[in-house]
């Protein structure tokens, strides 16, 4: 593994860093070159290319941060950096810890073959080959839209225990959208898929694939009616509703809200949080998954956490930071955008584990329900707990059986209740298709979720049938 | 923490060595380069929990190839050896794209910068006093936190002050630039009350100038009201109820009315409003204004991000649907005038109507007052819109009781023609903004009957 920087200049660094004093300093490196194409219409509307460099110079004393970043590697500007940095110190100059390379970190991420070894022409023909696909699908399809985007970020961290270590993190990511029309009738379809892996993706999901779904899901609106209006029970199907735990527990569960007593969970550890049917995990080492993490962003190789075991809380989701002021060890979650963000507890791959139950079972038990398949964004307030989902694509469930599909509508609901109301697991786990980015204080970052088929006795769905 | 000096070249200079490379390659050509510093602190119960530095550039380059073939690249390094490599790999990457009739330069009697002084760049940023703005946010917090007695914990206050400069140029000859200066703060505090439930409050208050920030007595006393205003609700009753969005909630949804009819998403067909130009989109008591003119506004500019000159554009006149928001592209796919859209909306406001909002409830009689939309349930090309809600019930013309835990959902071309009274309330203060709205048509929903007035 190549080093950004080395070793001796990141040690003048966080000593520069430490020169007013401070309990912790780190030092972060990045380069990314990121490459992506659009394409609409049967053509290549845009091919572009963007490349940052820069470092990111941390001080932390007691729960206190000062954060500077440069654009330019030149000794003098990262020299002035850190002492930007330094600022919020303010007693005499504190030691780091003489840096040790970490070698032989895990391989976590699922590509045999570098992502720059693709060129242009053959990432191009990806791109055609669902666009074809899903244009010739059916003569509803009036607009196809493809983008495909992948990146390769470059990162060296150095901080004051001693840490220093880079990562190679590869991001690809496929992305179909299908407008279609029927009778004056418009509805969308849109799927994506990917991970930190690279283009041996597309042998085990080929563009064909993406575009089929991206087309199914706009035909099936069609025949979609108003979703009802009210409380139900809501089947949540395998893999991306997966959301459902990112939203009503995850976020609840990341260690700054909790070091700070502001989330709905804070307090919890120990206690029954949720039905005994529910453990939730956060894992870091998912092979080539876009949650995946060989190395977090504070130089902490992470493992997986369990979070919640049978419905009882079992710890938060730490960066360093977190995890030095509550007094427990870090767990990898310490996750930035970028050199120019500092690094804050985040998601990994969350999922909730498999039960007992078989998924027609769970259907079949419910007499008047809903049954979630896709989704687009959700929310919440971490306070309070209230999140909300909104459902994509989901179906009425009457009588035990799937019957007409629905149209969109947003699922709300309180994190704790509806984890107390969660009444059937099944045995199917799995975990989405890489498509999803968390927002939190202004960073996005790749996540994974997952989930098998599960009951919630009741939630709120707001359609107006 | 700013103001650092580097040692690269300057963004402006770069971007000329990017022209003057796109013309030495022989192919036509954009390119943007900008310059942005800024501050940023955060604060909690108090004290400064974290303080941020940045100074950051970067260089975008457009290559258009014979025919309308499109490669762009972009970098944060502006060595010269960075820029002529970003140049030719734009040319390069051009050199892949399809042929598309539309792509190119807008015309050179649409682009300039619209003359007049939009104040957009406050010369206070230069003696920037950030011990000053620092102590108005502790200040703002401190006053939020003594709000209530229940309200004993902050999640975060936040502080910035930045300054961003930008120019642009094409082969055609096009030069512009713009620069300004935004200055802002907020504060969230978190209220627990007997039953051990959460509530959070924020409020915060942004401007390009900073004599224009709201004080921070003010800022305090919203945001702490707000932590608490929830408490002691129930859900309301479900189905067909006439709703009042209260202005910050009316901005969301006008918000959604600009993405519906912004160019990009016309000519792909991605919006319900595609083929509805010159028709009835809204109650005629509607009318939606552009003005990217108007000084010290939050959205103002000279020029949109390819050069051309901005102008006032009415979007919606009298219900009517008047206008696109379109870049050159869009334009000239659409066959659509220039409105100077490359890079969104400027400052977007729903015209005031002249109804009180009091009144506003007292015509509505019974139904809900929508404060605060949650959630990302809209979909543009079916029009389906389906969001969580909090706010207050209102039984003829008088707030009953606080309401969350609530969904509200119509379909968008039924809730824009369901206006049925225009408030004369004051804007928010946010680029796009309307005044409070009385609308028919949705449908409420909820797990009916759950009261927490009742549990406390």
């Amino acid at each position: 593994m190549t080093h950004l920087l080395d070793s001796a200049q990141c040690q003048r660094l966080i000593t520069a860093a430490l020169a007013r004093g401070g309990d912790y300093a780190d030092v972060f490196c990045e380069r990314t070159v990121s490459r992506a194409v659009s394409y609409e219409e049967d053509q290549v509307k845009s091919a572009s290319e963007s490349a940052r460099l820069g470092v990111g110079i941390r001080v932390v004393v007691g729960e206190r941060t000062g954060y500077a970043y440069c654009e330019d590697l030149d000794e003098a500007t990262l020299l002035a950096t850190a002492a930007r940095a330094a600022l919020i110190a303010h007693s005499g100059p504190a030691a780091g810890s003489p840096l040790v390379e970490r070698v032989g970190l895990p391989d976590r991420y699922g590509h045999v073959s570098p992502l720059s070894g693709v060129p242009l022409q053959e990432r191009i023909e990806f791109l055609r080959r669902a666009s074809r696909r899903a244009s010739a699908a059916d003569a509803r399809v009036r607009w196809v839209s493809c983008s495909l985007v992948d990146n390769r970020s470059e990162v060296t961290i150095a901080t004051s225990d001693g840490v220093f270590v880079s990562d190679d993190r590869p991001m690809l990511r496929m992305n179909v959208q299908v407008n279609a029309e029927q009778k004056g009738r418009r509805e969308r379809g849109y799927t994506g898929g990917g991970g930190r892996q690279g283009y041996e993706y597309f042998s085990r999901r080929a563009p064909e694939a993406l575009a089929d779904e991206a087309v199914r899901q706009a035909l099936t609106m069609f025949e979609a009616r108003e979703a009802p209006a009210g409380a139900f029970p809501v089947v949540l199907a395998p893999a991306t509703s997966g959301i459902l735990i990112h939203e009503a527990v995850g976020h609840g569960l990341e260690a700054d809200f909790n070091r700070k007593g502001v989330s709905a969970y804070s307090g919890k550890v120990g206690e029954q949080v949720a039905s005994p049917l529910v453990t939730v995990i956060d894992d870091g080492t998912v092979l080539g998954d876009r949650g995946a993490v060989n190395v977090d962003d504070e130089g902490i190789v992470p493992e997986s956490t369990t979070l919640i075991e049978n419905g009882v809380l079992r710890g938060y989701l730490n960066d360093r930071l977190s995890a030095r002021v509550m007094g427990v060890a870090p767990t990898g979650n310490g996750r930035r955008e970028g050199y120019s963000k500092v690094p804050i507890p985040r998601m990994r791959v969350t999922y909730l584990a498999a039960g007992n139950d078989a998924p027609e079972d769970i259907i079949r038990s419910v007499k008047k329900g809903i049954y979630a398949v896709n989704f687009g964004g959700g929310s919440v307030d971490i306070s309070k707990g209230d999140f909300n989902f909104h459902v994509t694509e989901g179906y009425l469930i009457e009588d035990g059986k799937i019957t007409a599909p629905l149209r969109g509508a947003t699922l709300i609901g309180n994190g704790p209740e509806v984890l107390r109301r969660v009444s059937r697991v099944g045995h199917d786990l799995a975990l989405s298709d890489g498509m999803w980015t968390c927002g939190k204080d202004g960073q996005g970052c790749p996540v994974g979720q997952g989930l098998p088929t599960t009951l919630v006795d009741e939630m709120t769905v707001g359609g107006k049938g | 923490m700013s103001n650092s000096s580097h040692p690269q070249q300057m963004a402006d200079e770069a971007l000329a060595l990017a022209l003057a490379e796109l013309k030495r390659a022989g192919v036509a050509g954009e390119a943007g380069a900008g310059r942005a510093e800024a501050w940023k602190a955060q604060i909690r119960l108090g004290e400064i929990e974290q303080v941020e530095g940045s100074t950051t550039r970067a260089l975008r380059v457009t290559a258009l190839a014979a025919g309308g073939r499109r490669g762009s690249a972009s970098t944060s390094e502006l060595s010269s050896e960075a820029v002529r490599a970003c140049t030719a790999k734009a040319v390069e990457l051009a050199s892949f794209g399809d042929a598309d009739p539309w792509v190119g330069l807008p015309p050179a009697e649409e682009c300039g910068q619209a003359g007049g002084d939009l104040a957009t760049d406050d010369p206070a940023y230069a003696a920037l006093d950030r011990d000053a703005l620092l102590q108005s946010t502790i200040r703002a917090e401190r006053i939020a936190l003594d709000a209530d007695p229940r309200i004993s914990n902050a999640h975060r206050s936040s502080v910035r002050a930045s300054r961003a400069e930008h120019w642009y140029g094409s082969t055609d000859g096009v030069r512009v630039h713009r620069v300004g200066t935004v200055f802002g703060y907020s504060v969230t505090v978190v209220a627990r009350d007997a039953n051990g439930e959460r509530q959070t409050g924020g409020y915060g208050s942004h401007a390009r100038h900073l004599n224009e920030l709201w004080s921070p007595d003010e800022v305090g006393r919203e945001a702490g009201a707000r932590a608490v205003r929830w408490y002691g609700w129930r859900t309301p009753p479900n189905g067909p109820f006439p709703v009042v969005f209260h202005h910050e909630a009316a901005s969301d949804l006008l918000g959604t009315l600009i993405s519906a009819i912004s160019g990009g998403a016309v000519y792909r067909g991605s919006t319900y409003l595609a083929n509805r130009l010159g028709t009835p989109v809204a109650s005629d008591l509607i009318t939606v204004v552009d003005d990217p003119l108007i000084p010290r506004a939050s959205g103002s500019r000279p020029c949109d991000g390819e050069g051309v000159r901005s102008r006032r554009t009415t979007l919606v006149d009298a219900g009517r649907l008047n206008s696109f928001l379109v870049d050159g592209y869009a334009a000239r796919r659409l066959s659509h005038p220039y409105t100077g859209h490359d890079g969104g909306a400027t400052n977007v406001r729903l015209l005031p109507g002249t109804v009180a909002p009091a009144e506003l409830l007292t015509a509505m009689g019974t139904g809900l007052l929508i404060h605060d939309l949650h959630g990302f349930g809209i979909d543009l090309v079916s029009g389906t819109y389906s969001r969580g809600v909090s706010g207050f019930w209102v039984e003829n013309g008088i707030i009953a009781y606080p309401v969350q835990e609530a969904t509200i959902a119509a379909n968008l071309n039924d809730v824009l023609a369901g206006i049925r009274l225009v408030g004369n309330d004051p804007l928010p203060q946010s680029s796009i903004s309307s005044p409070s709205l009385l609308i028919d048509g949705f449908t409420i929903a909820s797990n009916t009957g759950t009261d927490r007035s009742r549990s406390a």
